[in-house]
């Protein structure tokens, strides 16, 4: 009895922590994006959706841009917004942010009265623009899935932006 | 397989007799811009309802975009043009755009569904007005379709199959139009 409660212990201890990273389901640019311009300041941007993108996804995103020298600053829309660049001037000219990363929750299914598999969709855009810069989609393996902001960070690295 | 069937559809009667007392189709809040002044003149409602993770048979669970436009009729006498396009069957919302000329884009957009023994079940459906001339969003509203438990309303037939949802449409065209009277949009 000792050694299988010290065995599911010693389980759990070096699973904890572990949540699989989700899936990237596609990732997209426009074929005449201009040359990229260097990342210097961000926003990111929340959806209002706080049971599938919590305030952890957000601390995520703000510790893979720090880690690469860039301060960035999250916000989050409410429901039923109108026009969400009024909502983010503030921040954007608090922080003089040079760039917005916006997540979004692109679909959800439910099955009973869970969430079962839900997808979202990133967009970084430069400065006010309303034009993706770069456009991401991804299936979270669950609610403590915040794989997709390091991902982010990779491609944004890999294509010229940080 | 007789017996299975009649099983299904009593259970689906009991299920339905016990139903929530919600209405099927249910406009929840809006946001309104203040400032936006003009009324509904020539609409183009643009519909993208379909979920891409299902099936094309679990897919006929959501309403249709000839049903909305049957639905919609109604606002005719009200001295609003409407025409409906489906966005997910190709159909080019710029060239309905182009033929009406609308004054406003009422966007139908499926944000979630939930399924029930893998039929759909009920939906929620974001619908954002937008100002032609400006491309700015000037009311949004979420639209919930309620489900078996919740509002007694079926979307499958009992072998999981296509039918009509004509009774939906007519139930969104309602809670649209009172939402958007309500608003002074209508």
């Amino acid at each position: 009895m000792q050694r299988r409660l010290l065995l599911a212990s010693v389980g759990a201890l070096l699973t904890a922590g572990c949540q699989p990273e989700g899936k990237v389901l596609q990732v997209s640019a426009p074929a005449n994006a201009p040359p990229p311009r260097k990342i210097e300041r961000v926003l990111i941007w929340l959806p209002p959706e706080t049971g599938l993108a919590s305030a952890k996804l957000g601390d995520a995103f703000v510790a893979a841009f720090v880690s690469q020298g860039v301060p960035a600053r999250v916000g989050r829309g409410t429901a039923l917004e109108l026009n969400r660049g009024d909502d983010q001037a503030a921040l954007m000219n608090e922080l003089k942010a040079t760039h917005r990363v916006e997540v979004e929750v692109a679909s959800y299914r439910q099955v009973g009265g869970n969430f079962a598999q839900w997808t979202l969709v990133v967009g970084v855009y430069a400065g006010t623009s309303r034009t993706p810069l770069m456009a991401l989609r991804y299936q979270p393996s669950g609610y403590s899935d915040y794989a997709l902001a390091g991902m982010v960070v990779q491609k944004l690295v890999e294509r010229g932006y940080l | 397989m007789r017996r299975a069937l009649g099983r299904r559809a009593f259970g689906t009667m009991m299920l339905a007799s016990v139903a929530g007392c919600s209405a099927p189709v249910e406009v929840s809040g809006s946001n309104r811009d203040s400032s936006y002044q003009k009324k509904l003149t020539r609409v183009l409602v643009t519909t993208a309802l379909r979920a891409p993770d299902l099936s094309p048979t679990q897919n006929e669970g959501f309403v249709r975009a000839r049903e909305i436009g049957q639905s919609l009729a109604a606002w005719e006498p009200l001295g609003v043009a409407v025409e409906v396009v489906d966005l997910t069957s190709g159909q080019g919302a710029a060239e309905a755009e182009a033929r009406l000329a609308p004054q406003q884009i009422l966007a139908l957009t499926l944000k979630g569904y939930r399924l029930y023994s893998y039929v759909v079940d009920a939906y929620a459906v974001d619908a954002s007005l937008i100002d032609v001339s400006t491309r700015k969003r000037v009311w949004r509203s979420s639209v919930q379709f309620q489900g078996m438990a919740e509002s007694g309303r079926i979307r499958h037939s009992g072998l999981g199959g296509a039918i009509s949802h004509q009774n939906d449409a007519d139930d969104l065209a309602r809670a649209l139009t009172a939402k958007l009277k309500a608003d002074g949009l209508l």
